[in-house]
């Protein structure tokens, strides 16, 4: 059973991650379609240990209502009825063009670090 | 490990709470199935184990801000519950703000002046305290004054930190905030009725170049005491080098300044009660006897003693 968070988020990694989750999420649910918490699972469990629930939840909840997502309902006999996202058309553009960003993002940031070191 | 149904309920209740609370601005029609989506995401998470809850989320208050906020919509904030995002709604006066360039550019500076504030309000504490204890006026000796400010600067970074964390410490950053207007309202009602120097021209005991106290009373006379007692004979001066040799024997309309003395018990005069009061007296008056012959026990009349 999952219980507490190990790390304590630093003020970079909090920030940082606000501005990266449309796109670790949309990145996420490219790969497969996924739930809420699904969703939180996946992205702490490729290394994003400090994102929380409340965030993802509402960043879906955000790229659904701006129409980068379709949502279908998978009953379920023991649990609740789980809301599964998708990614759609526009949502993969918005991807692509996230990704195009952030690598040249990234690019720029990486050079400034070396020339710092 | 199952868990029951009621249990979840209970755990997962008081973050529903506090997202409704915090769903002001989420439009009406969207608010159920917001709220369906929170629900079935809190009981998963719930479902996990009997763990509590806020170990993993955090308290509800936090949660429901973060939620709605990645969410895109505005939070009613942490002081207002749905009942300001609510009602104020339908206000035009509230919508021009929310729309006005000007009002958007206050509020985006608001934060920043918000620890101006902090380091602020000690002062105004202080100085309240300062008028009330000293009965209407800012302690006009530098001790209390110096202490004062010290007092004010020492208090700086706990009044910062209550500001700062304001979910925190909210009951003593309230108190200081009401401490710091009552402060400030007691310092400005100070300030505004400030005594002013007034000219005493009520006719009868004012002339020009007399010396007079600050409320326009004049000094008819100065007495010179060492710390003994004992009357001491000095020469004053004052800040311009003039002696101090004018003082006037006479009120403007003629009266006569005479001292007056309290008598003892024998009817003496007592030399030395201070302060001693100088009167003005109305010129004697000779008075004309009348025709018929006074009365042997008539002397009470004070006006007939003396001839200047």
């Amino acid at each position: 059973m999952r219980t507490v968070r190990r790390t304590v988020p630093t003020v970079e990694t909090t920030q940082l991650l606000k501005g990266v989750l449309d796109l670790a999420v949309l990145s996420v649910l490219a790969a497969e379609d996924g739930y809420g918490y699904d969703v939180v699972r996946r992205l702490r469990d490729s290394g994003l240990a400090d994102v929380a629930e409340a965030s993802v939840y509402g960043t879906l909840r955000r790229l659904f209502r701006s129409g980068c997502l379709s949502s279908y309902v998978v009953p379920s006999e023991e649990g609740p009825h789980r809301k599964y996202y998708a990614l759609n058309a526009r949502g993969r553009r918005a991807l692509e063009e996230m990704v195009k960003s952030w690598n040249g993002f990234t690019e720029v940031v990486d050079r400034l670090v070396k020339e710092a070191a | 490990m199952t868990v029951s149904a009621t249990d979840l309920d209970l755990r997962v209740q008081p973050y529903l709470d506090a997202v409704r609370a915090a769903m002001g601005a989420v439009p009406p029609a969207e608010q159920p199935e917001f709220l369906e989506d929170v629900t079935s995401h809190l009981l998963e998470v719930a479902s996990e184990g009997p763990g509590d809850l806020e170990l993993r989320l955090g308290p509800p208050a936090t949660y429901a801000d973060e939620v709605v906020t990645a969410a895109g919509y505005e939070t009613p904030g942490p002081a207002a519950p749905g009942w300001a995002a609510g009602a104020a709604r339908d206000s035009a006066l509230l919508s021009w703000w929310r729309r006005s360039q000007a009002v958007a550019e206050l509020r985006e500076l608001a934060p920043q002046l918000w620890p101006g504030w902090w380091v602020l309000r000690p002062f105004l504490v202080v100085a309240g305290a300062l008028v009330v204890t000293s009965g209407g006026r800012l302690a006009n000796e530098p001790g209390p004054q110096v202490l004062g400010v010290l007092a004010a600067m020492l208090a700086v970074p706990t009044s910062i930190r209550w500001g700062r964390s304001r979910k925190l410490h909210r009951l003593s950053d309230a108190l200081v905030t009401v401490a710091a207007v009552v402060g400030f309202v007691v310092v400005a009602n100070g300030v505004l009725t400030l005594p002013r120097y007034r000219f005493v021209d009520s006719g009868s005991s004012y002339m020009p170049g007399v010396i007079t106290r600050g409320d326009g009373t004049p000094i008819t006379n100065i007495y010179a005491y060492d710390a003994a007692g004992n009357p001491v004979q000095v020469l004053l001066y004052d800040q311009q080098g003039r002696p101090l040799d004018d003082i006037p024997s006479h009120t403007r309309d003629g009266q006569q300044l005479v001292t007056v003395l309290p008598l003892d018990a024998n009817g003496q005069p007592i030399l030395n009660a201070y302060p001693r009061e100088q009167q003005g007296v109305p010129p004697p008056v000779v008075s004309v006897p009348p025709a018929s012959t006074p009365r042997s026990g008539d002397t009470t009349s004070t006006t007939s003693t003396t001839v200047g």
